[in-house]
């Protein structure tokens, strides 16, 4: 039995199985490379996460609930989409075109309706939160699977990996996404230290290298090398491969999109965060996580602040679907976006809605998912699942299964613990076409 | 009226079936067993609304509660003339179908209990039941080792009449690590792999611990050190380590632990000279000298004052920067004057806008402000340009130069902790209102170390506390009037705007079980009866500073114990609770104790724990500790913090650092290092280095928000970023003094080794450097990436 302890720091950390790797040791893509050719068919080659911070209110978006009682039904009246017999929220105008697109889950339910274990299980790749471990989030596992790159990062986050969630939990810390740090909408915006400083050519650039190479022996007393220094080692070479690569320059430099384009999206912090998605996606990037600007958490005035935050969602979706399917690239990037938990039927005093595990809506699109799809069922005023309950695990393993890569394959803890990808849980049929 | 109806069912049912003298208890042993069952966990009945229309307190926590619940309306779920035909059984069985599966096997003994206690006609009396005082492990502790015979542990509970009862078929077992130690639910504990982990039982509302020690096979051959061990807890932590077969390492080298002290102590690396002379120092007590003086340095409180900031939310995004400096200056004023911890609290939660001032204090600021009022009214009639007398308070530049020592920072209380636009109610009726309970949330985490954040809205799952108890406590904090005190105004003082306590509640918070208004309340004890001259804050902090407080001392003893050793004794150090064990409970006792004795003073905890052995040891591991976290048989490599990052840059290149207030904000006020910069959210140009080495913006209350771990944006940073070069290069900076200084190229390494590495070279890294200089196109350019090359070496990342 494992429960949560609010946010407690899970004590180990990181692993690396890979050796003390110096800078020269680029070894490393080539022998991921080779484990990924064991991969199962993948339906799915990329991944655009739009985390939903705070949990967002299901019945106020996808799972609406116009004949629930007042207390419970919310201000908002729902609107036909272009899927017969399902509505969406009216805020959602451009995205009610769209459901043809998307598969809108409503069966993925938990029961811990506290922001910090929550958000550890619904990132930690729905292993239920754990007080002496940390299991590793999406875009770590997907970083560790598929081959890598040199110069290129597997991972991004934009601006940075969701601070709530494990990150790369035991898999330590070099397996975290490549933060960008910065915020797309900004004038000013790019990805800092990526170009050589003024006064460095390439032969100082490799001499100094050599120089500090040659030297990094400060630890070599250690009778093992601590995840620590293992993670600082892997930082080192991936930042190297990064200098050198203006491929990599090139997919962060949102500015030579068009005006058209960036209006498109809207000139929203999520609409250039998603823009930034594409266009590193386009580059080669295999998993980009978008922490959302806004916080979803409404225990106030929530429906003020839907109105706020929902045509920003609308526009900027809608237009990275469009996008995605313009250039081909939908039908093997799989956009997913959730939070960490639902919202209370019940309206409270404070005109906003409490956190609620028991239901929950995701939306996926792309990558394979069957499009159009409505799964699963909440009862009349929204509040527990009444159809095709999953949890966040079986969840999980449909990801997984659609990114062709084994929720059952095990990693080894840094106490040498073989530990599953996903804990039990198996995958939703109905979404990964068995 | 609940208690009644069960009542007056059981006693129509005893018409029919006569009660059994040994019948089991409802409170005792059917409640309990129903959570070892896993029926009242959270995401089966447990949850807020329950499951199936079948509702029981979250981890069995309320006996009175739940006895309607199982009964069941008119009695649906038990059957006492046909016990095996009620629900209760019938579901868990699986007989009947049921959404959490099989939970019980018909014949088993919990079956048997549960029946039985149907039979008996499921009765209930809480005033006839005995309470359950505590439980305890028999025996407190285990050794066992792998590949052993699972080992058998009893839980004892002591009930409330004197009598001692074995529960161990009743308790709720759990695993703290099991990768370590699993237990069965029997109580039979299993060792799984070498090192240390509790075992939990929980029983009726209460939990217990037993420490397991999984010891590895044999030392490998290597022998325990002879060493001084003079302080006792380095023995109790020897002693431990001798258990588990782990053969601690040999003492730091001066080097290396000059280099530690500094920057555990100061934040700063120590500068190049000092080095020097603590190498060629001689004399066998230098090292508890260094620590006496750098105790002593000015950057010492500044350290625990930014540490102070972060686990008490001045953040400047909901804060004036100007009220974010006073917290820091505040703090940093105590701490550099070593004022009493339980002082320091004191001024933080009992904090008033009149300061503990006198009427007559007061009365002569009030005619001082008026008059300078006028002074300055007459000024503007006349023409003259009304410049404002130089602060009377503020005499000289010393306040730019030392803020802390003058203005805010001398007041005896900090009235801005309440003033944070976070302790605010965020909507509704309420709205704008101050919000005890974000008050009552952040006392709790920064100064007891215990975490309420669950127990707003249900039992916290690990630990002791309710609803009640929340809401009590909070209830503490709601008696603080905003404005002006309306006796001062009354009295014509009218400058003293703020908080003051009051005898009217700003909020009533509701028992969310019988809807009254819930008192003030000390956590989980008794209630504050509220009155003139009686402030419950002051109240509150009375039961803290008690001597049997079993939170106040520790949560700082444990806080400063984590600052120097990477984690706490009790880990993480804002979860102390029953259900999170110490790693030594003997070593964290006896500071508690010491600390205690010696009147709250922090400045003699820092000292004893940096005296340690303990905190003295090397980072070179041996095979026996080289994967040991928790038992601190050596030194655990970690990251600088952000602050420590910007810091050791600035000093090794001899650069200042630019960092500004961003949204207002005293431009006069000077800092020469990050550490002393109170903000969360600072500007200017190095506030890049700040956040991607994850300096805490204080959004939450919680120790969490610091992370030490590395990243790609900080190696990018380190390895290519301009303004690393333009440190190195800077004309002011160290290397162009030292170049211009210094003609002979080994002393120049040399410079350059102690300003960032703290220690000389070695002949090989000596050897390599000649080397890369003389293929460098220049002296200067050979020097610069020389210097380059040191900046990014681990072992100045590392505080090791």
């Amino acid at each position: 039995m494992a429960y949560p302890r609010g946010c407690a720091g899970f004590t180990r950390r990181d692993v690396l199985r890979l050796g003390a790797v110096g800078l020269s040791a680029l070894t490393l893509p080539l022998a991921l490379k080779a484990e990924a050719t064991k991969r199962r068919q993948a339906r799915a080659k990329n991944v655009i996460f739009i985390w939903q911070q705070g949990g967002p209110p299901h019945q106020d978006m996808w799972d609406m609930k116009p004949e629930a009682p007042q207390e419970y039904r919310g201000e908002f009246r729902p609107i036909q989409t272009d899927l017969p017999g399902y509505t969406v929220c009216e805020l959602m105008p451009r995205l009610a075109r769209q459901v043809r697109r998307l598969c809108i889950i409503r069966g993925v339910n938990h029961h811990i309706p506290d922001h910090n274990p929550a958000s550890m299980y619904m990132l930690g790749s729905g292993n239920p939160p754990s007080q002496s471990l940390k299991y590793p989030t999406w875009s770590s596992v997907v970083k560790k699977e598929v081959p890598e790159v040199p110069g290129l990062p597997t991972a991004v986050a934009i601006p940075t990996e969701p601070s709530e969630g494990p990150g790369a939990g035991f898999l330590g810390s070099a397996w975290q996404s490549f933060a960008v740090q910065g915020d797309p909408v900004n004038k000013d915006f790019g990805v800092r230290s990526l170009a050589l400083p003024p006064g460095i050519n390439a032969e100082r650039f490799e001499r100094r290298r050599r120089l500090l190479q040659e030297t990094e022996t400060s630890f070599d007393r250690l009778v093992e090398r601590p995840d620590l220094l293992k993670s600082i080692d892997k930082n080192y070479q991936d930042a190297h491969q990064m200098i050198l690569s203006p491929r990599t320059q090139k997919a962060f430099q949102i500015g030579e999109e068009s005006d058209g384009v960036r209006d498109r999206y809207g000139r929203t912090k999520l609409g250039q965060r998603l823009l930034l998605a594409r266009r590193l996606i386009e580059a080669g990037v295999r998993f980009v996580t978008i922490s959302e600007p806004v916080g979803w958490d409404t225990h106030a005035d929530n429906f003020k602040r839907l109105r706020d935050n929902l045509p920003v969602v609308d526009q900027a979706v809608s237009a990275l679907l469009d996008d995605l399917a313009e250039r081909g690239l939908l039908s093997e990037t799989l956009v997913m976006m959730f939070g960490e938990f639902g919202r209370t039927p019940a309206i409270n005093k404070q005109a906003g809605r409490d956190h609620w595990a028991q239901a929950m809506s995701i939306m996926l699109a792309g990558g394979g998912v069957p499009a159009g799809l409505v799964y699963g069922e909440t009862d009349k005023n929204g509040a527990y699942v009444v159809d095709k309950s999953h949890t966040p695990a079986d969840f999980a393993c449909t990801i997984y299964t659609l990114l062709g890569i084994d929720p059952n394959k095990h990693y080894l803890t840094p106490a040498g613990q073989p530990v599953p990808i996903v804990g039990g849980g198996k995958p939703i049929e109905a979404i990964t076409g068995a | 009226m609940r208690a009644s109806a069960a009542l007056a069912l059981g006693l129509c049912l005893s018409a029919i079936i006569p009660v059994q003298a040994s019948e089991p208890a409802f409170g005792r042993e059917v409640v309990p067993l129903l959570y070892k069952l896993g029926c009242s966990g959270g995401q089966c009945h447990g949850a807020f609304a329950g499951r199936g229309n079948f509702r029981l307190s979250l981890f069995a926590s309320d006996p009175e509660a739940d006895i309607k619940e199982v009964i069941g309306p008119l009695g649906r779920r038990v059957n006492p003339q046909r016990p095996d035909d009620s629900l209760l059984l019938l579901k868990p069985t699986g007989r009947v179908p049921h959404g959490g599966g099989v939970r019980l096997l018909p014949h088993s003994d919990e079956y048997r209990l549960l029946r039985e206690w149907i039979a008996a006609g499921a009765p209930f009396d809480p005033a006839m039941e005995v309470k359950v005082r505590s439980i305890r492990f028999e025996p407190p502790s285990v050794v066992v080792s792998v590949g052993d015979e699972p080992v058998s542990v009893r839980v004892v509970a002591h009930l409330a009449d004197g009598r001692e009862l074995d529960v161990t078929r009743l308790a709720r077992f759990e695993a703290y690590d099991p990768s370590i130690a699993t237990v069965s639910a029997t109580g039979q504990i299993r060792a799984e792999r070498d090192g240390d982990a509790s075992v939990l039982a929980h029983y009726a509302g209460e939990i217990a611990y037993t420490l397991v020690l999984v010891p590895r096979h044999s030392t490998d051959g290597l022998v325990f050190p002879d060493e001084p061990l003079t302080d006792p807890i380095d023995r109790m932590i020897v002693d431990k380590l001798r258990k588990l077969n782990v053969v601690p390492s040999g003492l730091c080298s001066d080097a290396e632990f000059l280099r530690r002290a500094w920057l555990d102590i100061t934040g700063q690396l120590p500068p190049p000279h000092d080095v020097r002379r603590f190498l060629a120092d001689t004399s066998p007590d230098k090292r508890s000298r260094k620590i006496d003086e750098l105790l002593q340095h000015p950057l010492h409180a500044a350290v625990w004052a930014t540490k102070l900031c972060d686990i008490t939310g001045a953040d400047n995004r909901v804060m004036y920067d100007k009220a974010v400096c006073e917290f820091h200056d505040w703090y940093r004023n105590k701490l550099e004057r070593n004022v009493p911890w339980d002082e320091i609290v004191k001024g933080v939660i009992g904090a008033t806008t009149a300061d503990y001032r006198s009427i007559d204090e007061l009365r002569a600021e009030e005619a001082r402000i008026q008059e300078e009022r006028k002074r300055q009214a007459a000024a503007k009639k006349t023409g003259t340009e009304a410049k404002p007398e130089k602060d009377m308070q503020f005499p000289d530049d010393a306040v730019y130069r030392e803020p802390w020592r003058h203005g805010y920072g001398t007041r005896n209380t900090l009235d801005t902790f309440f003033l944070n636009n976070k302790f605010r109610v965020q909507a509704g009726p309420d709205k704008g209102k101050f919000d005890p309970k974000q008050a009552a949330l952040h006392v709790a985490t920064a100064f007891l170390g215990v975490r309420l954040d669950c127990a707003e809205c249900h039992k916290h799952p690990h630990d002791r506390w309710t609803q009640a108890d929340f809401f009590g406590f909070a209830a503490a904090f709601s008696y603080l009037g905003r404005g002006v005190d309306p006796a001062l105004r009354a009295q014509n003082i009218q400058h003293v705007n703020g908080i003051y306590p009051t005898t009217v509640p700003v909020i009533t918070f509701l028992d969310p079980k019988t809807g009254e208004p819930v008192p003030p309340k000390i956590l989980g004890s008794a209630t504050i009866e509220v009155k003139a001259g009686v402030d419950p804050r002051l109240e509150v902090w009375r039961w803290m500073v008690s001597r049997d407080n079993p939170y106040f001392a520790r949560a700082i003893v444990n806080r400063v114990w984590a600052h120097y050793f990477g984690r706490g004794l009790v880990d993480p150090v804002d979860a102390l609770s029953f259900a999170n064990p110490p790693s030594h409970p003997d070593v964290l006792d006896d500071l508690v104790r010491d600390f205690i004795e010696h009147r709250y003073d922090l400045r003699h905890l820092h000292r004893r724990i940096l005296n340690t052995r303990a905190y003295q040891r090397s980072w070179q591991t041996n095979v026996t500790n080289a994967k040991d976290e928790r038992n601190l048989s050596r030194r655990t490599l970690r990251r600088l913090s952000a602050e420590q990052v910007l810091d050791a840059l600035a000093q090794a290149t001899g650069t200042p650092i630019d960092l500004k207030p961003v949204y207002s904000g005293d431009p006069n006020r000077k800092f020469n290092r990050s550490v002393e910069f109170p903000l969360s959210r600072p500007g200017g140009a190095d506030a890049y280095v700040l956040k991607i080495f994850d300096k805490p913006q204080r959004t939450q209350s919680c120790d969490c928000e610091r992370a030490v771990t590395p990243n790609l944006s900080q190696a990018l940073y380190f390895y290519n970023d301009a303004a690393l070069i333009e440190r190195i290069t800077h004309p002011e900076g160290r290397l162009a003094k030292l170049l211009a200084e210094i003609s002979d190229d080994d002393r120049l390494l040399e410079e350059l080794y102690l300003a960032t590495l703290s220690r000389l070279p070695s002949e090989a890294e000596r050897k390599r450097s000649i080397e890369h200089l003389k293929s460098a196109q220049s002296r200067a350019e050979g020097f610069e990436d020389l210097f380059w090359s040191l900046l990014n070496r681990r072992e100045f990342l590392v505080n090791h």
